[in-house]
């Protein structure tokens, strides 16, 4: 069974959050807050006072666009092109990542046939000891391991 | 002219194919809502005016980026949102909810202003409330945004909404004061839906 004075309760907590105007109340709650306006005259009196309230809401600062403003806004599509016209978007990083792998891939073809041959073992060994010990990069994958 | 009955979203898509016409009609239908919007945020009309702008300049560009899953009037307060956002970072202002209730053309503080008994017009009363709480009032009940586009503007859930929606009416009728104004049963100019 409902309590009343918990319905009330509740029925004045909605009031305080979404007005008087039942239509804007979530569907679900809008029967129960109609049956409570037919028995309660508090929650009548509720309703009234946040109407007061709502009506202010409503008309306050209901002012039309200047013309100045409306010219402006609509002079924009002759001003400024929209994306896809101007040629970039989709396109664009088609393009780019074309342009990148080809200069990748003729980067690493000329460094092959640029590239002098491999050292013999012992002097790698040499290059490997004298490698900065303060640089991260310069150690082996055996220390970082 | 006949007015352009499509709906708000087939007129999107045709602004994405470049229809002029369905971006003036987004134009007619959004205009006057968007600066208001902003001007409750920014509480500056030349700063509001060149928000809006913005904002259809973002549309006419952008209008493909626009996804059916929410309304275009949530999509369009969204894009303002965040333009006039961007305008109070410029302007060193937050756009939060702890600041305290002043007069926009004063430095007392809501207190203060309480203590003297001064009766502020509905407009300065809204002005002083707290940035998100302004946002939320006028998003909700000037503008017709549900509870769920509200939030989806506001980037919040629905509870933080409803407990700002809350807040946002306490702090006006403290600021008001006992109030004597008959009630109209108005509806704001855009959609209303539950």
């Amino acid at each position: 069974m409902s309590d009343p004075s918990r319905e009330l309760l509740q029925f004045q907590n909605r009031l305080a959050q979404l007005g008087a105007d039942l239509e804007r109340w979530p569907l679900a709650e809008r029967a129960a807050a109609a049956r409570l306006l037919l028995t309660s005259d508090e929650a009548r009196a509720a309703r009234e006072h946040a109407a007061g309230l709502d009506a202010q809401l409503l008309s306050a600062g209901r002012l039309p666009a200047s013309e100045a403003l409306r010219s402006r806004v609509l002079a924009i599509p002759d001003q400024h092109p929209q994306l896809a016209e101007r040629g970039l978007g989709r396109q664009a990083p088609r393009w780019a990542v074309a342009l990148l792998a080809a200069a990748a891939l003729l980067g690493v073809m000329t460094e092959r046939l640029i590239a002098p041959p491999e050292p013999p073992a012992a002097m790698q060994e040499d290059v490997d000891s004298v490698a900065d010990p303060l640089d991260p990069l310069a150690l082996g994958t055996e220390e970082l391991l | 002219m006949l007015a352009d009955s499509r709906d708000d979203s087939s007129l999107v898509a045709a602004v994405a194919r470049g229809d002029a016409a369905a971006y003036r009609t987004l134009v007619e239908r959004y205009l006057d809502a968007l600066v208001r919007y902003a001007t409750r945020v920014l509480r500056d009309q030349s700063d509001a005016e060149d928000t809006a702008q913005d904002t259809f300049l973002r549309l006419w560009q952008n209008a493909a980026s626009y996804s059916p899953k929410v309304s275009v009037s949530a999509w369009l307060h969204r894009i303002a949102h965040n333009a006039a956002i961007d305008r109070l970072r410029r302007r060193r202002e937050s756009f939060d909810d702890e600041c305290e209730l002043r007069s926009p053309k004063s430095t007392q503080p809501y207190e203060l202003l309480t203590e003297k008994r001064e009766r502020l017009s509905f407009d300065t009363a809204l002005l002083s409330l707290p940035a998100r709480q302004r946002a939320a009032l006028t998003l909700f009940f000037q503008q017709g945004l549900t509870l769920s586009e509200t939030a989806q503007v506001l980037e919040t859930g629905i509870e933080s909404v409803e407990s700002l929606l809350a807040r946002g009416r306490k702090n006006l009728s403290k600021l008001l004061g006992p109030t004597d104004a008959p009630h109209q049963d108005s509806k704001p100019a855009h959609h209303r839906r539950g």
